[in-house]
């Protein structure tokens, strides 16, 4: 690979043993995935923040780091954290807060601005703009629907690539690494649980290669985002190339050479499922995975506060989740919405949250994403609705 | 008597040439998830197999990134592998290799599922051979 006189001198120590560390990490990933050179980033995106996900090594590794005054070398966003709010008469242990608060205060020292898995939200990038994020479902926002460039990285190697700045110059960052391999026509989703019950089969059909969709072109952004949400839950690949959405379809459609098309739709038990099955008493309604546009909270909010009945404390919950760039536009909400069982949580995450150690067991969810991830990280069952037939349901319209 | 089969340093972490890496054989034909497959506390790999100083051999890793934290957790609890093995490496396997300070190497001409009867003997790497004493 190639270095430049900069990058060979942070290579060979001579900025000290973190950045050699931190650039080392780097120079061989990007050996190993056929990079040529590294590129400069103006955005990166680090995932693993979750105590329950990274334990007290994690928590060693992150605050050595920090402890070494180390800061991060270009603007830097982080993942959402876990909830650590108490449910009922149930609360996380002292031990477990003050744990999580030492990852963010670690990741906050050496520089990160904020916690959310809608990192676009913060800082948008541009067409054609390197980057280098972790988050399956930003990593697909940014390269398909931005035109954005950057690979699926993990979450320790985002945290090498803060530090030195830079990625490697491989996969999705060259033209030709975006070029689809896998020709997919959907029909025109209904709603939003459908847009993410597609993207889970689509993901299922190309699950590791870029596939070309067909079908989504006059979607909104929130029901693309629902899509490619659940497609990266069951797929690899880093990008959907979106007709009549992402920069340059038409280009990477005709270099494709794609001929024959794979028609993906959803059963008529798909479709029942998300409507007609019986919800369990106990269970908590959770919408914002990925987290919510203020667009969207708002309107959510607006709904709630026209349509909801009050409640008692011991009766249903519902849990509206967003990052950071919200907070102005529905804070003053808080109080209300809390007498009608709602509530508003910021910059955290169910899905890395044990939300069985809460006294939860059901979870439903308009999101394809959180359906995968909840049984196998949250220790509760989850179902999957529509984001109108929550509200119904919720507010008593059913 | 003496197998050997070539192998190319990955990650070398300053050992620096000429240096030898020595271990009991932990062969498996599998892929490892380590997020999963590795619970880092009591250093045991699919719930029987102890993973402290061993030499492990397996053909890729496959699963969560975040499992790079789990290999660095084992370093930490003191179960650390005494060196990695691969038939490829990826991304989450050279980060692990990285931070937690465990040698990788690449077997060049042999499949690791091939190796699976030479567990628990015992092996050295050393001038680019893996060498097992049968």
């Amino acid at each position: 690979m190639y270095l430049t006189r900069n990058e060979e001198a942070i290579f060979n120590g001579e900025y000290g043993e973190i950045p050699q560390k931190a650039m080392k990490a780097l120079v061989k990933v990007g050996e190993v995935s056929g990079a040529n050179k590294l590129v400069r980033v103006n955005h990166v995106h680090i995932s693993g923040i979750s105590y329950f996900n990274i334990g007290d090594p994690g928590i060693e590794f992150l605050e050595g780091f920090a402890d070494a005054e180390t800061k991060f070398a270009t603007y830097t966003t982080a993942n959402p954290y876990a909830i650590l709010v108490p449910y009922r008469n149930k609360r996380f242990s002292e031990e477990v807060i003050l744990k999580q608060s030492k990852i963010i205060r670690a990741l906050t020292r050496m520089g990160a601005k904020a916690f959310t898995c809608a990192p676009y939200y913060i800082r948008r990038p541009s067409v054609g703009e390197h980057i280098a994020w972790a988050e399956s479902n930003a990593v697909l926002y940014a390269n398909s629907i931005i035109g954005a460039h950057t690979n699926r990285e993990g979450g320790p190697l985002a945290f090498f690539e803060a530090i030195v700045g830079e990625t490697y110059f491989s996969g999705v960052h060259l033209y030709d690494g975006r070029i689809p391999k896998c020709y997919v026509s959907v029909e025109k989703p209904a709603n939003y649980v459908e847009s993410a019950l597609l993207g889970y089969k689509v993901g299922e059909t190309c699950p590791d290669r870029i596939p070309y969709v067909e079908g989504l072109a006059n979607v909104s952004e929130s029901w693309l985002r629902a899509f490619l949400s659940a497609f990266g839950a069951t797929s690899g690949a880093p990008m959907v190339v979106i007709e009549g959405v992402t920069p340059h379809y038409r280009k990477l459609f005709s270099d494709s050479g794609l001929k024959s098309k794979i028609f993906v739709s959803l059963s008529p038990e798909e479709l029942s499922f998300t409507k007609g099955s019986r919800s369990p008493e106990d269970a908590v309604y959770i919408i914002g995975c990925p987290h919510l546009s203020t667009k969207e909270i708002v309107g959510i909010i607006n709904y709630v506060l026209n349509n909801c009945p009050k409640r008692s404390n011991e009766s249903k919950e519902l849990w509206l989740i967003t990052g950071p760039y919200s907070a102005n536009a529905v804070y003053r909400y808080e109080n209300k919405l809390r007498d009608k069982g709602v509530r508003l949580l910021y910059n955290s995450c169910p899905v890395v949250t044990r939300l069985d150690l809460l006294g939860i067991k059901y979870v439903i969810t308009d999101s394809g994403k959180a359906l995968y991830y909840l049984p196998k990280l949250a220790g509760v069952r989850a179902l999957i609705k529509d984001r109108s037939v929550i509200l119904k349901e919720f507010c008593g319209g059913r | 008597m003496k197998k050997s089969y070539r192998v190319k340093e990955v990650i070398s972490l300053g050992t620096g040439r000429g240096s030898i890496v020595c271990g009991l054989l932990l062969p498996s034909a599998e892929p490892i998830s380590y997020l999963g497959d590795i619970d880092p506390k009591s250093g045991v790999l699919h719930g029987n197999e102890v993973l402290a100083d061993k030499i492990l051999v397996f053909p890729n890793a496959v699963g969560s990134t975040v499992g790079s934290y789990v290999i660095y957790a084992l370093r930490k609890y003191n179960k650390a592998p005494k060196a990695m093995v691969v038939n490829s490496e990826d991304p989450v396997t050279i980060i692990a290799s990285i931070i937690s300070e465990v040698p990788l190497y690449k077997l060049i001409d042999c499949q690791a599922r091939s190796l699976v009867s030479y567990k628990g003997c015992r092996a050295c790497i050393k001038e680019g051979e893996l060498i097992i004493e049968t």
